[in-house]
């Protein structure tokens, strides 16, 4: 054994990772998320939702 | 009096000086001397009560409403609508027992198997009259929990909590709540202590103002500090909540490095919808890519949406959500006699695909025979017959 340790080689991160692992697309991702929510929340589809009794 | 006394210098009876006929300006009408003198006829203080009664009636021709404390923010969602109250896992039974109505005095009984929560036995008793609510709990392994709230008058109610936990630290909370006709104030303490020379423990203090009827903001103010050579830390949240009536959005930016937001909608009597974002900032620890050891912390983005909705029926509830970390769940209470009740809480992690389950039955029981018939829907709290129940 030479005793030397192999250096990984640093992967490069494709932009799509790069724009995936950046703060802001978490912040925007769930920023959505919550609109869509609202959005649904205050459509007619969720006034569907409600049992007719 | 007449002239011959006047003439020869006898003195005037002070109490007669108001019978004098002094001439007074036109239109001036002399004001009568107050009860407290002092602070409302010194000019500064005068001044001081004017723009104080200025602004208050300015405030009342807004029409602002109390805006609720800052610890109920987002309470139709996360603790009406959502689950996290009432989720649980294994098998519990609750054995509840009502002694009185006025005051309320109850007793429960708690069993549980199979849940990381709740302890396997737990005995908890409730007191509460038109001003004091007190309630204990201790579990088989002697945890003792103890709140007592006192209400001086509508708007101030003082809270004690007590916590005594084996193997952990103890707790005392001492809290003041004070709700004006447009605005809230809180302040608490958490284990506080003078005896290390200066304040240690934790103190609290936030405020909510309503702006206009629909709006309020508010902030909230935390001081920290250890016993010993610790520095204090000191946080500041902000929070805002708009009240449209049938919808409630509110949104806290917490010192801690989170963002949370909320919207609630009550889509009809019986159906309520909440969605809940948060965000938080929160330290990974970082290893050495070659050696796996440890070598840091770095902040990092976390996200997590929520919705839901709860349905009530005749002689149920159903809550159910869905958040983006994958999982389903859902709670259901259902009445099927007048004093038993099943629960049913279930949750699937599709990501990690694990599954959670719980189920529980609670019994209600009487201590007297007026309080029996109320529960089983026959009597009202008044005594009368419930119009259309069958015949006692």
């Amino acid at each position: 054994m030479s005793g030397r340790f192999a250096t990984p080689e640093a992967k490069e991160e494709s932009t799509f990772e790069q724009i995936k692992n950046s703060p802001l697309f978490t912040v925007a991702l769930n920023a959505t998320f919550f609109g869509l929510g609202v959005l649904f929340i205050q459509s007619p589809l969720m006034d569907m939702l409600v049992p007719q009794l | 009096m007449s002239q011959s006394e006047v003439a020869t210098g006898t003195p005037v009876p002070i109490a007669d000086l108001s019978k004098l006929s002094i001439p007074t300006l036109p239109g001036v009408t002399p004001q009568p001397p107050k009860a407290n003198g002092f602070w409302s006829s010194n000019p500064v203080f005068s001044y001081l009560n004017d723009v104080y009664i200025t602004i208050s009636e300015h405030r009342k021709s807004l029409g602002l409403t109390n805006p609720g404390t800052i610890e109920n923010l987002n309470k139709e969602v996360s603790r009406d609508v959502f689950l996290n109250q009432y989720f649980f896992t294994g098998l519990r039974a609750d054995l509840n027992k009502a002694f009185s109505m006025s005051p309320v005095f109850q007793t429960s009984h708690t069993l549980s198997i199979g849940s990381n929560v709740l302890p396997p036995y737990a005995f908890s008793a409730l007191y509460a009259t038109d001003d004091y609510f007190i309630q204990g709990n201790i579990d088989n392994e002697l945890s003792f929990s103890g709140r007592i709230n006192y209400g001086w008058n509508k708007n101030n109610i003082s809270k004690v909590t007590l916590q005594l936990a084996h193997g952990q630290p103890s707790m005392v909370q001492l809290e003041q709540d004070y709700q004006a006709s447009d605005f809230s104030i809180n302040l608490k303490t958490l284990n506080p202590s003078l005896l290390s020379g200066g304040f240690s423990g934790v103190a609290v203090g936030s405020l909510l103002q309503s702006l206009t009827p629909s709006f309020a903001v508010g902030l909230e103010a935390m001081y920290s500090k250890q016993p010993g050579p610790v520095p204090p830390e000191t946080l500041v949240s902000y929070v805002a909540r708009y009240n449209a009536g049938n919808w409630i959005a509110s949104a806290q930016i917490q010192a801690q490095g989170a963002l949370i937001a909320s919207f609630w909608r009550k889509v009809s009597d019986k159906v309520e919808a909440g969605v809940e974002t948060q965000v938080a900032a929160q330290l990974k620890p970082v290893s050495d890519p070659l050696l796996g050891t440890p070598i840091g912390f770095e902040t990092a983005i976390e996200g997590q949406t929520t919705i839901g909705a709860k349905y009530e029926y005749r002689s149920a509830v159903f809550r159910g959500q869905l958040d983006t970390n994958g999982k389903v769940s859902a709670f259901l209470e259902k009445r099927i006699l007048p004093t038993v009740s099943i629960l049913f809480s279930g949750e699937i992690d599709q990501f990690k695909q694990s599954s959670r389950l719980g189920l529980g039955l609670q019994f209600e029981a009487a201590g007297n025979e007026q309080l029996m018939l109320m529960q089983q829907g026959l009597i009202d709290a008044n005594g009368n017959p419930v119009p259309g129940a069958p015949q006692i």
